[in-house]
């Protein structure tokens, strides 16, 4: 389904902070992202980059020391982060649900499929009979879903249970589905057909999805639009297939040069060092000390995100780079 | 298959018990002086004919191996032997201890777990507050001090001084309920003996008290700490992110996961009471298992310490298989006879 033009999710300089010993950490500095309803949008960085604290900021659902502390959040026009506790539960499961990385600690282990089926639409006063169970089972594509609901977690694959996963969070059809690396731990054949799964969901019931991964290639065939977040603040967003064809920001050229290709004799060009220290007080952009294009003014001065005609980018080097390609790619020619 | 398997361990029981049996069989004899040595005591009027004839009388004289042999045949045959100190027979003696050691078990877990579950709960929940800290103390406390040292305080104070509760034994005399299960509280609710339940009950509170103070104190801990791990699981962030209340959260995901721990101590510190406190026991002059067993060992009675020890050996195996079968329920992924 096409992207509608109203917001399921609207966040704006979202600022999520763990208190340590060593003093804040300040994992996401100042996010604005927003997710229009039928839309796929994908969160896309490396482990640590504040992608997945974004999403459990969104539902409240922040472990401790984390804690919000700036910016608004917006489900379907609700401000999150003012929510009683009781409005925020029945948000959760039934407007915006989620989905997590690894299905086999993500279900009860001591309890059956059907009872933590069960438990997630009861909890939102939904009727919950033994047909509604099968047919949610069967919608994500469970065989034998009568028998699986007497089944424990542990009797179903990998797989399988990040389709119980699914089926927990489509029973109370929300709005928007937030995924948290809904297929890293799995399987890449298992992978393929779990995506596929939620592509069909988004495509028929028009359920937003945003989709966190590291995984640059999963999110270049799955969403609309993308994402690329490092050290806690969106570097670029764009649509999938500009951002994948003209990347903007150093960082995402570097992602896209990680991407295995079956080229023989072509080697991966890694990104050198290490993701910024997040306790530190960054002055300049976080990237500075990887970037292969960086200029002494990156270090001391931050690039808000620049709007260079629907799409976003944050670096200091932008008009100069697209200039200096542009040159460069006419010397080419010339000679 | 369950029932197959229960079986299996229990048939597996056999052999440990066996070797219960004949190595507290060999250590008693280990102790210096035989029980015609201490029956005779320091009188010096006897000839070392009469000695003899009264071991004979016991059998102590045959060889060690013979003894063994004859003892094992016996007990197969479910004769557990004649206490010669009580001069009654063993299987009778251990019968009529074991309820009142069994009661006082009992009512000491059951006030160990009314106390430690909701504290550790409440502990894990509030972690690192005031209530946390609180609890944490005094249950160092509790573990720290011993139950004889408590018991003795407890009677000074509740008994001695302020004589709300009676210093010792199971009940008053002319209190004590008609004989269903030997178990004073369970009998006098079943024959309906009011004044007998109020007594009984009067009887249990301080020794469940001292017994029961470590115990508490070790489940509350291991609660804690395994709720702790338990609420940092993927699947209790799940079940919030479905909007299950808090209350719920805590206790069917977090409690529910956090049990097997918590089981298993519970587990062992029955099979412990169960042996019965020789200590408490003897301070509360209360006759069970463990003032059975003091006296025997005092009194040389090889048979009466053989059969206690019997007592105490089937318990712990039947705890254990309990334990075993509480565990397939608590975590589906077991199958009895693994170990968690």
């Amino acid at each position: 389904m096409a992207a509608g033009n109203n917001e399921v999710l609207s966040i704006q300089g979202l600022e999520v902070s763990y208190q340590t010993d060593r003093g804040p950490v300040r994992a996401v500095r100042g996010v604005d992202l927003s997710v229009r309803e039928g839309e796929i949008l994908g969160l896309v960085g490396e482990s640590g980059c504040g992608k997945s604290a974004t999403l459990l900021a969104v539902m409240g659902l922040l472990p401790f020391p984390g804690k919000v502390v700036g910016g608004n959040v917006r489900v379907n026009g609700l401000d999150v982060l003012k929510l009683s506790k009781k409005e925020l539960r029945s948000l959760r499961g039934s407007t915006v649900a989620m989905v997590f990385q690894d299905p086999m600690s993500t279900l009860n282990p001591a309890h059956k499929i059907g009872a933590q089926m069960r438990e997630a639409l009861r909890v939102h006063g939904l009727p919950c009979t033994q047909d509604l169970l099968v047919r949610l089972l069967q919608e994500v594509g469970i065989p034998s879903p009568e028998a699986v609901l007497g089944y424990y977690p542990h009797q179903l694959s990998g797989g399988m249970q990040q389709r119980v996963m699914i089926a927990i969070a489509l029973s109370c059809r929300p709005k928007l589905i937030l995924a948290d690396e809904p297929t890293t731990a799995l399987d890449v054949t298992i992978e393929a057909q779990i995506l596929d799964l939620l592509r069909q969901i988004n495509r028929e019931r028009g359920t937003a999805i945003a989709l966190v991964t590291h995984n640059l290639a999963v999110a270049s065939q799955f969403c609309h639009r993308i994402a690329v977040m490092y050290a806690g603040q969106i570097v670029e967003e764009g649509s999938v297939e500009e951002v994948l064809a003209n990347p903007l920001h150093p960082y995402t050229q570097g992602l896209i040069g990680c991407i295995p290709r079956f080229q023989k004799g072509v080697p991966l060009t890694p990104i050198p060092g290490q993701v910024a220290d997040l306790s530190e007080n960054l002055e300049g952009c976080a990237f500075y000390p990887r970037c292969a294009k960086r200029e002494p003014v990156c270090e001391k001065t931050l690039q808000d995100l620049l709007d260079t005609g629907g799409r976003l980018v944050r670096c200091q080097r932008y008009g100069y780079l697209e200039y200096a390609e542009t040159a460069a790619a006419q010397d080419w020619g010339n000679e | 298959m369950r029932g197959v398997k229960i079986l299996e361990r229990a048939l597996a029981a056999l052999p440990i018990m066996l070797g219960v049996c004949i190595v507290v069989f060999l250590f008693m004899r280990l102790i210096p002086g035989d029980p015609v040595d201490i029956m005779l005591g320091e009188a010096s009027n006897v000839t070392q004919e009469e000695i003899d004839a009264l071991r004979a009388q016991f059998n102590l004289d045959d060889p060690i191996h013979v003894q063994l042999a004859s003892y094992l045949i016996r007990v197969l045959k479910g004769d557990l032997g004649y206490s010669i100190s009580r001069s009654a027979g063993v299987r009778d003696l251990l019968l009529e201890a074991l309820p009142a050691t069994v009661e006082l078990a009992l009512s000491s877990i059951l006030l160990a777990l009314i106390v430690a579950v909701p504290l550790g709960i409440i502990t894990a929940v509030r972690h690192r507050s005031a209530v946390d800290r609180t609890s944490m103390a005094a249950s160092f406390l509790g573990i720290s001090m011993p139950a004889f040292w408590l018991g003795i305080v407890l009677i000074l104070v509740f008994a001695v001084r302020l004589k709300w509760l009676p210093t010792s034994g199971r009940a008053t005399y002319g209190f004590v309920p008609a004989h269903v299960t030997g178990l004073y509280v369970l009998d006098s609710i079943l024959t309906g003996d009011v004044l007998a339940l109020e007594d009984s009950i009067r009887h249990l509170v301080l020794p469940s008290i001292a017994l029961g103070a470590a115990p508490a104190a070790v489940i509350t801990r291991v609660i804690r700490s395994s709720m702790l791990e338990v609420m940092r699981k993927d699947y209790v962030t799940f079940a919030r992110a479905k909007g299950v209340a808090e209350w719920a959260v805590i206790l069917k995901h977090v409690f529910r996961n956090a049990l097997i721990p918590a089981v298993t101590v519970t587990g062992l510190e029955i099979g412990s009471l169960l042996g019965g406190n020789m200590v408490v026991e003897t301070i509360f002059g209360w006759p069970g298992m463990g003032r059975l067993v003091v006296d025997g060992i005092f009194s040389r009675d090889y048979s009466l310490v053989q059969g206690a020890v019997m007592v105490y050996g089937f318990t712990f195996v039947a705890v254990n298989l309990i334990a075993d079968i509480l565990y397939t329920w608590l975590n589906p992924k077991l199958v009895i006879g693994e170990k968690v």
